[in-house]
């Protein structure tokens, strides 16, 4: 599996192959799995500082297992059994010290600030969609809800639709017989389907399109 | 042994940041463990992208969304994939809500401009176009409904009135006696909103949205610039095509992936 490589040139400390290895041995005994959840808590880590309302929550998720990496890699003796909550904890004080740097940020006088400081709105790192791209990808929005099944289609729309969201997705899971968590789970898992098949079908798009001429 | 399931409100109290932080905490650590627990945070999150998309949640959720999950990295392209979604899915919008959000940062300032300014031509000689006083969001006025501000210009009961302005602040409380009025009558030709920019607010060209009580849009213009100086934007509205009601000016800048909201200002508008 594809693991983010180690990050060169850090201004204090470098997260050596050495030390990334023993950050994995934390995660687990077996190389392969502690690599997955390795992702996995990045990912999670990645949300989490999102939610906390950072704009550059994959710099933050990736300097909190620097620091786990560090430790580590210093000989901190730390539960293994519990990597979670070691994790967790230092999370928290990146996401902190972070806090405490945007506020200093926000105290240099406008115009000298970075923007995130300024309280500039978040950019997306990816490049804005051409009127082309969002064509294509409402083609492939149209061919992937079309490609679900006409029982999920309903599901999704009486989901979305309805006058009270409350009382109209608890009578829908009371038909469907299952808890309305349950159904929130379905109709997210949906989403996520038809999401990850427009993705897919826009690349498509991208990599058959004729090459602009030079 | 597993951790019990936290129910919806918690969850989407903890993605608007309105929950203690402790429990925060908790539900973190939870969520960093647990798999199923994090995938219930992402329905929760995806649900409030598609129902704030939809028009339909309550005004304090509709606020605290606006304010944290909308501007995540990602959060506006999001947005705009889950109206999409809804639109091809075939899920008609909610009408807006009667009461709408007050910005704790704006609510000084919307207090203030509602004082505004409006330049109001009754029978007087054409006014230029541009007659509302600027808005100045330091002026510490208190703000009743608009009041119309006196002629600009000389009496003259041989022409007919023209422009009525108005100048407005972002996110003022809609349906309580706050909210902006603006009076005009059938000769009124053009409407003039001058619009406070929210500070900080970057962008060269905006788009502006005015959208009826029910949620339609009734008018639409593209690319506006800011004022000279940048802190207010100045729009002409058609007066003779909007009939009497509420209605809701909604700024969009563009963004990757489409367009992020900026502001919006809600307004009713009297006929007389």
């Amino acid at each position: 599996m594809a693991l983010r490589v180690p990050r060169e040139g850090a201004a204090r400390w470098t997260l050596t192959e050495q030390a990334f290895e023993a950050l994995l041995g934390l995660l687990g005994p077996d190389r392969e799995r502690a690599a997955e959840r390795y992702e996995s808590i990045r990912r999670k880590l990645t949300r989490v500082f999102a939610w906390r309302g950072f704009a550059n929550p994959e710099e933050l998720a990736d300097a909190t297992f620097d620091r786990v990496a560090r430790k580590v890699d210093d000989g901190v003796d730390m539960h293994a059994s519990d990597p979670y909550s070691y994790i967790h904890g230092v999370a928290l004080r990146i996401a902190q010290e972070q806090w405490r740097a945007d506020a200093r940020a926000r105290a240099v006088p406008e115009g000298l600030a970075d923007s995130h400081a300024a309280g500039e709105w978040p950019r997306d790192a990816e490049p804005a969609a051409t009127g082309e791209d969002v064509e294509r990808r409402l083609q492939c929005l149209d061919e992937c809800l079309g490609a679900l099944e006409a029982g999920a289609r309903e599901l999704l729309r009486r989901y979305h639709g309805g006058s009270s969201h409350i009382a109209d997705r608890r009578a829908l899971a009371g038909e469907l017989g299952i808890s309305a968590t349950a159904l929130r789970l379905r109709a997210f898992r949906l989403r996520a389907t038809v999401q990850e098949c427009v993705r897919r079908c826009a690349e498509r798009g991208r990599e058959t399109e004729p090459a602009a001429p030079a | 042994m597993a951790p019990p399931e936290r129910d919806e409100t918690t969850l989407r109290r903890y993605l608007l940041r309105t929950l203690a932080e402790a429990e925060r905490v908790e539900l973190e650590a939870e969520a960093l463990r647990d798999d199923a627990a994090f995938e219930r945070l992402q329905a929760v999150e995806d649900d409030l992208f598609h129902d704030y998309a939809r028009g339909g949640l309550p005004d304090g959720e509709r606020r605290d969304f606006e304010r944290t999950l909308l501007l995540t990295p990602g959060g506006a392209r999001r947005l705009e994939e889950a109206r999409a979604f809804l639109g091809r899915l075939g899920v008609r919008a909610e009408p807006r809500r009667a009461a709408r959000w007050v910005s704790p940062v704006w609510l000084a300032a919307a207090a203030v401009v509602l004082a505004v300014a409006a330049a109001w031509l009754l029978r007087g000689t054409p006014a230029p176009p541009r007659q509302a006083q600027q808005p100045s969001p330091a002026l510490p006025v208190p703000s009743p409904p608009l009041s119309p501000a006196p002629p600009a210009a000389p009496a003259s009961p041989t022409v007919p009135s023209r422009v009525v302005s108005l100048a407005l602040s972002p996110g003022l409380v809609r349906g309580s006696g706050s909210m902006p009025r603006l009076h005009i009558t059938d000769r009124v030709a053009s409407i003039t909103l001058v619009l406070s920019l929210p500070p900080r607010v970057s962008g060269r060209t905006f788009d502006a949205a005015l959208r009826s009580a029910e949620g339609t849009v009734v008018w639409r213009e593209a690319g506006r610039r800011p004022d000279r100086g940048g802190a207010t934007l100045t729009l002409d509205l058609p007066a003779t095509e909007l009939p009497e009601g509420d209605y809701e000016l909604v700024l969009e800048r563009p963004a990757s992936g489409g367009r992020e909201p900026v502001a919006d200002y809600p307004f009713r508008l009297l006929r007389d």
